[in-house]
């Protein structure tokens, strides 16, 4: 074996590069076993169970976009549901490729205001729930031509009380959707 | 060699293959005449038919409506219906539960069947108080008008009029010796893309910052062709101009014309209104890609 390579094996696989390398001195650094540098959030990762990541097409050719999140949004179910409907049809008679239309989990906001304990319990603001309803719609390969069209049917066509976002699909939109969990010590 | 053929280019064609095959040097001019006709095809040499046509960048700002329409009779009777099959078949909300329990329980307190729980002081909220609350709340809230000031006025250059359309800009400028309505454009300078002439084309016309717009694709949605006057393509040195639009939305803010740039006047118009301020042609190209809010 070389010394290079023994010396890389030594220093637990980090290549300390000094000008004048002997035998001896790489023992002599290299005393207690060093590991990499991310071992703490190595052995965290591995407490949760990993997710593959999602294989994303990349777009047909230079004229089209990647894939899009279409995602609308808002505090009545109804309204948001046939939104989705609605972009989902669109996309289908515009000839757009829908790559997959899916559900977030709802989300809940507790609103709370914060009042002095003297006053009545008639007079009180009292606490409320706001559940936030998600659909997305994503969309592959939209030519640029026909985006600034979509975009205007789309909110020209938006009901009041939803909102709607469009961004670039990434793998961290993908890893939100799944419910986190953990792997207990015994199995690790 | 100089044989008779349809098309001047294969002859042109036969002839260079047959230059090659002579031993170096190409000396074929001597062998043929060209006919002026036949030139013309493929050397330019003609004035009028090769001038170039002086590129444009035109910006389409749009103000997205405010509000939604109002409802025709029939949409308006639609909808009644399908909220009252939306209220029949929908299931009791934890708030209505809430309002059968607490009439039950007062019920029965009432017939002396529940025993006063410890605590009970009969200040307790029942749901029905909290919807009589709410109920009061509501009617103190005053919705904004539909029709604003600015709608009753008339007032054109304003961005609070017509709140349930769309509208767009319109300024007035000289071309040539005519002042027209046309929307905001100008030439496309070397070395730019066209979008990038269209945002400086509105940065030019506004005044900084007053203006937030956002521009949608790098794709123009539509051209209109302009040809010149035969003594202005002369004296410019081009056949015409093509005039590449771009769309915009407007974020926020509001127009500011500068003082120094040749614009006279700005006007925000919905679609409708747009054929009687621009001239025929130019109005069916924009009227192409500005579309409506309602079919």
């Amino acid at each position: 074996m070389s010394r290079r390579a023994l010396s890389t094996l030594y220093s637990g696989g980090r290549r300390v590069l000094h000008s004048s390398m002997s035998w001896r001195k790489i023992g002599q650094f290299q005393s207690a076993r060093c590991y990499a540098d991310n071992f703490d959030e190595e052995v965290e990762e591995l407490r949760v169970q990993q997710i593959a990541d999602q294989e994303i097409p990349p777009p047909a050719d230079d004229t089209v976009h990647e894939v899009l999140n279409i995602k609308a949004f808002g505090y009545d179910c109804t309204l948001v549901e046939h939104f989705a409907q609605y972009t989902h049809n669109l996309s289908k008679n515009m000839s757009l490729s829908v790559f997959d239309s899916y559900a977030l989990p709802a989300k809940a906001t507790l609103v709370h205001a914060i009042q002095g304990t003297g006053l009545k319990e008639k007079d009180r603001i009292k606490d409320y729930t706001l559940t936030t309803y998600q659909r997305v719609i994503q969309i592959q390969d939209l030519p640029s031509k026909r985006a600034s069209l979509l975009l205007d049917l789309l909110q020209l066509n938006l009901p009041e009380g939803v909102s709607f976002t469009i961004t670039l699909h990434t793998q961290e939109h993908y890893k939100e959707r799944f419910i986190r969990k953990e792997i207990p010590d015994s199995l690790l | 060699m100089a044989a008779h053929y349809r098309f001047p280019y294969l002859r042109i064609l036969a002839l260079t293959q047959s230059a090659y095959k002579m031993k170096g040097s190409l000396c074929f001019k001597n062998n043929l005449v060209f006919p002026k006709h036949q030139i013309c095809r493929f050397c330019s040499s003609s004035d009028t038919e090769t001038r170039p046509w002086q590129l444009m960048s035109g910006v389409c700002v749009e103000r997205y409506p405010v509000i939604s329409q109002t409802h025709n009779s029939i949409e308006e009777e639609f909808k009644e219906m399908c909220n009252m099959v939306e209220f029949e078949s929908s299931v009791l909300s934890d708030h209505e539960i809430q309002v059968r329990k607490d009439r039950d329980r007062m019920k029965k307190r009432k017939e002396g069947e529940l025993e006063e729980e410890a605590g009970d002081d009969g200040e307790v909220m029942t749901a029905l108080d909290l919807e009589d609350i709410a109920l009061e709340k509501l009617k103190q809230f005053q919705a904004a008008p539909r029709e604003t000031s600015a709608d009753q006025e008339n007032d054109t250059k304003s961005i609070n009029r017509k709140l349930a359309d769309k509208l767009v800009l319109l300024v007035k400028e000289k071309i040539g010796d005519k002042t027209l309505w046309i929307l905001p454009q100008g030439y496309r300078d070397t070395g730019e893309s066209m979008r990038e002439a269209a945002e400086r084309v509105l940065n030019a016309c506004t005044i900084e910052n007053r203006m937030k717009v956002k521009f949608v694709g790098n794709a123009p949605v539509g051209v209109y062709k302009y040809k010149y006057p035969e003594d202005i393509q002369h004296k410019i040195g081009a056949q015409g101009a093509k005039i590449f639009f771009f769309k915009a939305k407007l974020m926020q803010g509001d127009f500011m014309q500068r003082p120094d740039v040749g614009i006279s006047e700005y006007k925000w118009v919905t679609r409708e209104e747009l054929d009687s301020h621009l001239i025929k042609g130019y109005s069916d190209t924009i009227k192409s890609f500005i579309l409506p809010v309602s079919l």
